[in-house]
């Protein structure tokens, strides 16, 4: 599975976008091997136990298991260092913020005039961003190592029961699927209304009228045809007598084997090994 | 089409999921931030599709970033949800809920073609009211959602007035400017569509 995502800077030159972040990472590790929803349900129990952290031993814990299963998973360091960079604001806001702001008494490590930095805000201040950076690391794990679809498929077996109190979860999946399928196909549709349109003497550069008519030569064809494709569609599956009540089979059978269970097992144990921890502490 | 069948609501709901992911990528270089087409795409969803299939397909296109799948402004991925502008995304659900209930009244399943009827026979002032309210309704979750993990994950005591300066009081010149493309769309398109 292999999209092209492009940025189209209306009015300026086109970007191509780089958009690795999060995004799933092909490989055939043991990481990407496990069954996605021993990692939905593992990733769901670290984030908990991270996000409820309050001492730096269970920190390092989480620490030395990121750096292993990074290691495993065989994703390249470049990778995390771009899923980390959006958050570059937040680390520097929450950073200066606690330093400068939340002054907590203790030794002074610092001190212009009646400004003081201490070392307690400073080891706050590495604290917090600590906790971010573990957050995003173990989440952004789930998703690099399974690919979207996958994980859809294990999140409708998963939440399978729901189907009894009217929740329509194969549709929802069905849905996710559709979207997913069409988004390449209706970027690339805008973006050569974007040329006709353009061709044809629409300024989407200039004063903010002509941008804004512009925008609508665009918009306005670009919806026409995505209800169009809507329509051929529902219409293709109807023919083809599609029933969302029938029950189906999936063609990618997911399975559940010991490793996932052992690996399900270290995670739990983790958790309650890091919360021990804090709370002893 | 069996009673059960719901194909011809779900499949334009998922596209406008799509369409709302495109939205991000489409931006008008308009100084000093540039915008992005996303909320549009969110005002037509309660527009066209009425307040159930509206707000399902913002909820599908929550679902389909944070599966990762990049369609947010930044990539995708379960970890945006620690972006202090993720509770925009929140808002978005609501806000096609709202604007369809504003619209279309207590019809909650609407074909395609009903739509258009209802925006054609719909005063001008009314569909203004709903894109107005919708937009409101993007900024509650989203300053909320900014205070919130300013609060309690970031650990700052960013206050709650110094959020809504933050997240609000700067974009609503482009919120004004949004509803009146809007409001063209409509004329156009339903124009078109005679």
């Amino acid at each position: 599975m292999e999209y092209i995502y492009e940025l189209y800077a209306i009015g300026e030159m086109r970007i191509t976008k780089d958009i690795t972040l999060g995004k799933f990472f092909p490989g055939n590790s043991f990481v990407h091997r496990l069954d996605p929803r021993t990692k939905i349900f593992s990733t769901i129990i670290i984030l908990a136990t991270v996000f409820a952290a309050q001492s730096w031993p269970g920190f390092a814990l989480w620490g030395i298991l990121i750096i292993v299963i990074y290691r495993t998973s065989g994703i390249p360091g470049a990778i995390l260092i771009k899923n980390l960079r959006p958050f570059f604001f937040i680390f520097l806001f929450t950073f200066v913020w606690h330093i400068v702001f939340l002054p907590a008494s203790g030794e002074v490590f610092f001190q212009v005039g009646s400004f003081k930095i201490t070392g307690p805000a400073i080891s706050t201040a590495i604290f917090y961003c600590l906790r971010i950076a573990l957050f995003i690391l173990f989440s952004s794990l789930l998703t690099l190592t399974t690919a979207p679809l996958e994980l859809t498929d294990a999140i409708e077996i998963t939440l399978a029961p729901l189907k009894k109190i009217k929740i329509p979860v194969h549709e929802f999946a069905l849905m996710t699927a559709i979207a997913i399928r069409f988004i390449p196909t209706i970027l690339d549709e805008a973006e050569k209304l974007y040329q006709a349109q353009s061709n044809r003497g629409a300024k989407f550069t200039g004063a903010l009228n002509e941008r804004l008519s512009a925008l609508l030569a665009l918009t306005v064809p670009l919806l026409t045809n995505t209800f169009q494709r809507a329509e051929d569609l529902a219409l293709a599956m109807e023919a083809r007598c599609y029933d969302n009540q029938a029950q189906r089979t999936n063609f990618n059978r997911l399975k559940w084997n010991l490793q996932d269970a052992v690996v399900l097992l270290i995670g739990c144990v983790l958790a309650i090994v890091v919360v021990s921890i804090d709370h002893l502490s | 089409m069996t009673a059960n069948n719901k194909i011809r609501f779900l499949i334009p709901a998922a596209l406008f999921a799509a369409l709302t992911a495109i939205g991000a990528y489409i931006k008008i270089p308009l100084p000093p931030v540039p915008i992005s087409l996303q909320t549009f795409f969110v005002v037509l969803a309660g527009l066209l599709l009425g307040s159930r299939y509206g707000a399902i397909s913002q909820l599908l296109y929550l679902f389909i970033g944070l599966i990762g799948v990049p369609v947010f402004v930044e990539g995708g991925g379960l970890f945006y949800v620690l972006k202090p502008t993720f509770g925009y995304l929140i808002g978005f659900v609501f806000s096609a809920f709202v604007i369809g209930k504003i619209v279309h009244g207590s019809e909650n399943e609407i074909p395609f073609a009903r739509a258009l009827q209802n925006l054609k026979s719909r005063s001008s002032k009314r569909i203004v009211l709903a894109c107005a309210a919708g937009f409101v309704v993007i900024y509650i979750p989203g300053v909320t959602y900014l205070y919130l993990i300013s609060q309690f994950y970031l650990g700052t005591g960013l206050s709650f007035y110094q959020a809504l300066i933050t997240g609000c009081a700067y974009f609503l010149i482009w919120d004004i400017a949004k509803i009146i493309l809007i409001i063209l769309f409509i004329n156009i398109y339903i124009r078109n569509e005679k």
